[in-house]
């Protein structure tokens, strides 16, 4: 069984005034690769306890088999090919309650899913999307690579070319969604949209823009420490219930 | 106390969302915990809930931007009345629509100063002395045709009265108006729907030399908005939706949009299209409205081309609304728009003219 302890040193700014009296606890599930629609219920269940006051604040850490989710304010998918392309990949376009556009998820990305009561964190919306992308732009840094945020499109950027992307669905102030880091995915898949709605972006990864291979256990412990800074919190391993393969 | 639905505060950065969806519709009864509406900022998307039961009244329409702290509805409580001053309001709105025509005869004359493209397009000319009388001039009405290179935006007053004229008060000397300040709305719009009743368009006009194209259903939209808002008596059968090529001066005036001659404008389009088929043109006017300019934009941010020989596909269209704050209130002009969105989302009320 997997137990390991994030610092709880916080470096986020938040709006709103912290105090040291309490802690944030996430509980971290190593999913492995996940059919999408698998962990969109786990999710769903997930958020439902917590709004309700039960259950954990808990980050879900998967890669998934290819496919195209679409977001709530647009949902037609944006793609720069017929559907029947689409389709003869084997790449399923499922719409999500999450906000932003089309974005597509496969193997050798890194997708970290958050179910957080921002209430009990003191922390506003706007601000948890923020630390998500600054968690990116720690991981990134650990491999000598500078990201960054821009004024007018969310997500992670190398440069102008974007690793990193984030959607969320909030409910009673539970998050779900959260953010997908490109380390080393099928590229080509990303070709056949347009990514978050943008037409001329170009999509990179980690192992692109390091020019080398990357080990997703590695980023997948990267990502997990410096969530816990960021945000001020201790994370906890757990082991996937039922799930054998369960990762210490 | 009615339980006030507002604008949560998301945080810095975001000054509001846009009331993307209204789960629970107007008078419908919620629990507290069902969804009412739902917001959405950027890639952010939230579910308000009800904190109590009862009715569910919608402020803001669907599609409309909101600031944070923004009322956008209420739920009422048995017993329960809407807010004194909305209350107030809106039993201004019906007295208006009983018997107020003058208050629909906006004093919008002159304010048609400022193109969508941000080009002056004058004051009112100085009338000219006909027998020691000063011309009376009014806005122009009906279709009408370039002059000289720019448009003819007024008219002389005649004695000869036409069906649904009415006065326009201190027109004995058009005032110079002042300049607007023009506000802009935007609201994004899904065109799933709004393409699928293309072939449906194409059937009805099946006799027609036309093309049917998603910006016809815009336009259609548009004019059905205008309608369902603006009594027609004022203004005879015209509600001044106008036309203008975004290269050159012609406005086009059409008359009842929304309806049968809805064809006449399309028509119209493409007579101006067959001329020049690189020329485009823009929705920009809805005087009857009192907005001076409303550009719709299409996604990637063209300008709505309306009869263009190339189709224009998308997924989802942006409509930008330009309007003058002097001339019409906030909440009309986003009623308005979202109503166009309305449409747009379920055009198949579109179909029914």
């Amino acid at each position: 069984m997997a137990m390991a302890t994030g610092t709880a040193t916080g470096t986020m700014e938040t709006e709103d005034t912290v105090s040291n009296d309490w802690q944030r606890n996430i509980s971290v599930y190593r999913l492995g690769l996940s059919n999408y629609k698998d962990t969109h219920r786990l999710q769903t269940r997930l958020q439902d306890q917590r709004r309700n006051g039960g259950g954990d604040d808990t980050l879900l850490i998967t890669e998934h088999k290819p496919v195209f989710t679409l977001g709530r304010g647009n949902p037609e998918p944006d793609l720069r090919v017929g559907r029947s392309v689409v389709a003869n990949q084997g790449i399923e376009i499922i719409p999500t309650e999450r906000g932003g556009n089309i974005t597509y998820h496969g193997p050798g990305q890194l997708v970290a899913y958050t179910i957080v009561d921002l209430k009990a964190w003191e922390c506003s919306v706007t601000d948890f999307v923020s630390g998500l992308e600054e968690t990116v732009i720690h991981v990134l840094a650990d491999w000598g690579i500078r990201g960054d945020r821009k004024d007018q499109a969310r997500g992670v950027w190398v440069e102008d070319r974007k690793v990193a992307s984030v959607g969320l669905y909030v409910r009673r102030w539970v998050t779900m969604h959260g953010i997908a880091l490109n380390v080393d995915p099928d590229m080509s898949h990303f070709d056949l949209i347009n990514p978050c709605g943008l037409k001329d972006v170009e999509m990179t990864s980690l192992s692109r823009e390091a020019s080398k291979g990357v080990a997703m256990a590695e980023v997948v412990e990267s990502f997990v420490d410096h969530f816990a800074t960021v945000f001020d919190a201790e994370a906890t391993y757990q082991q996937v219930p039922g799930k054998a393969a369960a990762r210490t | 106390m009615p339980s006030t639905l507002t604008v949560p505060r998301l945080g810095k950065g975001s000054p509001g969302g846009l009331i993307a969806e209204w789960y629970a519709p107007e008078g419908a009864t919620v629990e507290p915990g069902d969804r009412v509406f739902r917001l959405e900022s950027g890639f952010i998307s939230i579910d308000i809930e009800a904190e109590s039961k009862g009715i569910v009244r919608h402020v803001v329409p669907a599609g409309i931007p909101q600031f944070e702290g923004e009322t956008v509805g209420y739920v009422l409580g048995q017993g329960e009345r809407m807010p004194a001053d909305l209350a107030a309001s809106e039993a201004d709105v019906a007295a208006g629509e009983e018997d107020d025509e003058d208050s629909i005869a906006v004093s919008f004359i002159g304010t048609a100063t400022v193109g969508a493209f941000g080009e002056d397009l004058g004051v009112p000319p100085v009338p000219k002395v006909a027998g020691g009388e000063p011309v009376q001039l009014r806005p122009r009405r009906h279709l009408f045709e370039p002059e000289e290179g720019k448009p003819r935006l007024w008219e002389q007053v005649t004695d000869e009265k036409e069906p649904g004229d009415e006065p326009i008060p201190n027109s004995a000397v058009v005032p110079a108006p002042a300049r607007p300040r023009p506000l802009v709305m935007r609201v994004a719009v899904p065109m799933t729907e709004a393409a699928r009743i293309r072939e449906q368009l194409a059937i009805e006009w099946k006799d027609e030399p036309l093309q049917v194209r998603d910006e016809a259903t815009i336009v259609r939209a548009v004019g059905h908005a205008l309608q369902e808002r603006i009594p027609l008596k004022p203004y005879g059968e015209s509600v001044g939706l106008s036309l203008l090529t975004t290269d050159g001066p012609e406005w086009y005036n059409v008359d009842r949009p929304g309806k049968g001659p809805f064809k006449g404008v399309v028509r119209s389009l493409s007579n101006v299209v067959d001329e020049d088929p690189a020329r485009p043109v823009t929705v920009v006017s809805y005087r009857a409205f009192g907005i001076d300019s409303a550009e719709p934009r299409l996604a990637d941010g063209a300008a709505m081309v309306l009869g263009m020989a190339q189709p224009v596909i998308t997924t989802a269209a942006t409509l930008t609304l330009v309007y003058d704050p002097e001339q019409v209130d906030d909440h009309l002009a986003a009623a308005f728009l979202g109503r166009v969105r309305e449409l747009l989302v379920q055009p198949y009320a579109l179909l029914a003219e």
